[in-house]
């Protein structure tokens, strides 16, 4: 009961000094609504870096050779490794190709447009979760074929033909001093992403694609993709150990994989390290906005000495006081940890629009937030209210 | 009501040594009306923090409404002012930002009395020192009069077993002078035990007996009848 009374008593200061107590609460509003900002933000990046990352396709690798060292002609990859590998593990993955990838140019009236080719099979659709707009994937018979085919994006469509229905259109891709022919099969929807990759990708059979882009069909990469339920890293390193015994060259690590779940963990370790980093300097305003509570409260203190002395002589205990002035830090501090979120809030929204990635202040955010300025407003209270319990009520009520 | 034995209140140590209050031994009876004088540094303002529980005496007794209050705790000192003694102070000690309902509803708050029950108690007690109009005034909008009637409501409010007035009268007009003392006379005739504090003779003469402190000891105690 007694303690609604003080907490009455406390609101009633804070209120009948607005102007000094939203200064006091200021240092603690600029480091909460810092802290929480930065928090979603970087919360937000991650998210939206893992989830662009992520509809690349996860359940895929490349198989490739470990950086410095040397591989022998008989220990490079042939389509007999690519052939024993779909044997061995024929019911674990999807597909396994050669990978080849390079970069070509659009000939057009108008104008040239950098396009970068990447080798698929029919599998496509699938391992690379596209979304058809017009046209199809590849088939089996463009592979076997080895015909002139691609699949674009939409944006690229639109640029090229006015309209995402492109299929069946004819372009002239020049890779090196070589131009040739390709006819649209099929229109993708490009994923939305923020992370400005702008050249569009371009999706041909690997048939065609080791005669365009290797010399003498030699590859240094082997695409997989592996059935959902399977594990990247531990199949990875299977397929890795069958591949040196086929080469006879177990041990010696010349193989190595990469796959974009391994690089998704590394890129979000990064992030959520440097928003920790950030989100401690900004917890140091925290500290100095603490400081400027117990500033405050022990010039009130002071300066409300002949209260004190009055609230003592009509029969307020030592702990009464205490309470009192504790309650008036930690009520200073909570109100400007909450105003603190709301203008954490309103950063966000705006580094939201700056961005356009979407971001939100997550609970635990505004639980750390409050939490942390109760504390302070604790901390920092305990001292000059303290020294308000223990003011004498004879020299508390002589004071001038 | 109050009994005091060998009182003693001594600061210092040695050659520096100060004796305010020497040896004191005085009876009060309930009812009383009682003032104190005496010269500046005689020892009344000490007498008066002991008999008020804001202070301890070094030694001996001091018993009011008995309970041996002389070594008590500060928690149980501070419980003693708050249900036993009404202070009425020479600067009136009202707390400005309240209004003069809530400076009375005080010692209320550490009794622990509902909110709802305060304000009847603090409006009766206003109502009887003849402030009905003005529960909401804060102090400065009072007269110097008004002011020190809020605080004798407020040393009434939890209807104490003495009133201990410290130079009620020291910042009051001639006119609030008459109107205090006319308080604590009816007061008086309702029963209460009041002991004023003072150095002005008009203010001991409204009383029914004065005591007189020089040096820390008792110099004089005349009953007028």
């Amino acid at each position: 009961m007694k303690i609604l009374e003080l907490i009455n008593i406390a609101f009633s200061s804070i209120t009948s000094n607005k102007m000094r107590s939203l200064l006091t609460m200021l240092g603690l509003i600029i480091g909460i609504s810092s802290v929480v900002t930065i928090m979603a933000i970087g919360e937000g990046s991650q998210n939206s870096i893992e989830e662009n990352l992520s509809s690349l396709g996860l359940n895929n690798f490349n198989l490739t050779y470990e950086r410095n060292v040397d591989i022998s002609p008989s220990e490079e990859f042939t389509i007999k490794d690519i052939e024993s590998i779909e044997e061995e593990f024929s019911n674990r993955i999807v597909s396994a190709i050669p990978s080849y990838s390079g970069s070509g140019t659009i000939i057009s009236d108008i104008e040239e447009t950098s396009i970068s080719l990447s080798s698929a099979d029919e599998y496509l659709k699938e391992i690379e979760d596209l979304t058809l707009l017009s046209g199809r994937s590849i088939m089996t018979s463009d592979l076997v074929d080895r015909r002139n085919v691609i699949l674009i994006d939409n944006e690229l469509s639109l640029e090229l033909f006015a309209t995402t229905q492109s299929a069946g259109e004819k372009i002239l891709v020049k890779v090196g001093q070589n131009t040739n022919q390709f006819v649209i099969i099929g229109v993708y929807e490009k994923e939305e992403n923020s992370m400005g990759f702008t050249t569009s990708t371009g999706h041909i059979p690997y048939t065609t694609a080791e005669k365009l882009l290797s010399t003498k069909g030699e590859f240094s990469n082997i695409s997989i993709a592996i059935n959902e339920n399977e594990n990247v890293d531990s199949l990875a390193e299977e397929i890795i150990n069958y591949v040196e015994k086929l080469n006879h060259n177990i041990g010696e690590d010349k193989y190595t994989f990469f796959s974009l779940s391994s690089q998704i963990d590394m890129v979000s370790d990064v992030m959520g390290q440097i928003t920790i980093l950030i989100s401690a300097i900004a917890g140091i305003s925290l500290v100095v906005g603490g400081i400027g509570v117990m500033n405050i409260m022990l010039v009130s203190v002071t300066e409300r000495t002949r209260e004190i002395g009055i609230r003592k002589a009509l029969g307020a205990k030592r702990a009464d006081i205490l309470i009192q002035f504790l309650i008036e830090a930690v009520t200073i501090c909570i109100i400007g940890g909450l105003i603190g979120v709301g203008v954490g809030a309103f950063l966000t929204r705006i580094a939201e629009n700056i961005m356009g990635t979407p971001m939100s202040i997550s609970l635990s955010a505004i639980l750390l937030a409050t939490t942390f300025s109760s504390l302070i407003g604790i901390l920092f209270g305990v001292y000059p209210a303290n020294k308000a319990s223990k003011l004498d009520p004879i020299e508390a009520l002589r004071y001038e | 009501m109050i009994q005091i034995n060998n009182l003693k209140k001594h600061y210092g140590m040695d050659e520096t040594l100060i004796k305010a209050v020497d040896d004191i031994k005085v009876h009060i009876e309930q009812g009383e009306y009682v003032s104190i004088i005496g010269p500046s540094g005689s020892g009344k303002s000490t007498l008066m923090n002991i008999l008020g529980c804001l202070d301890k005496p070094t030694s001996g007794d001091y018993e009011l409404d008995n309970n041996n209050v002389s070594q008590l705790s500060n928690n149980h000192l501070a419980d003693i002012r708050n249900s036993k003694i009404g202070f009425v102070f020479q600067s009136f000690n009202l707390l400005p930002k309240l209004t003069a309902l809530e400076n009375v509803e005080l010692p209320l708050i550490y009794t622990g009395i509902r909110k709802k029950e305060r304000i009847k108690m603090a409006k009766a007690v206003l109502d009887k020192v003849g402030l009905s109009d003005r529960y909401s005034h804060k102090p400065s909008e009072l007269s110097g009069g008004q002011k020190q009637r809020v605080a004798v409501a407020r040393a009434l409010v939890n209807n104490p077993a003495i009133i201990l007035a410290d130079e009620p009268t020291g910042n009051l007009d001639t006119k609030s002078t008459a109107d205090i003392l006319q308080l604590f006379d009816a007061l008086h005739k309702e029963g209460a035990t009041i002991i004023i504090v003072t150095h002005e003779d008009d203010v001991a003469s409204h009383t029914n007996r004065t005591i007189t402190v020089r040096d820390g000891n008792i110099a004089d105690d005349r009953r007028i009848l």
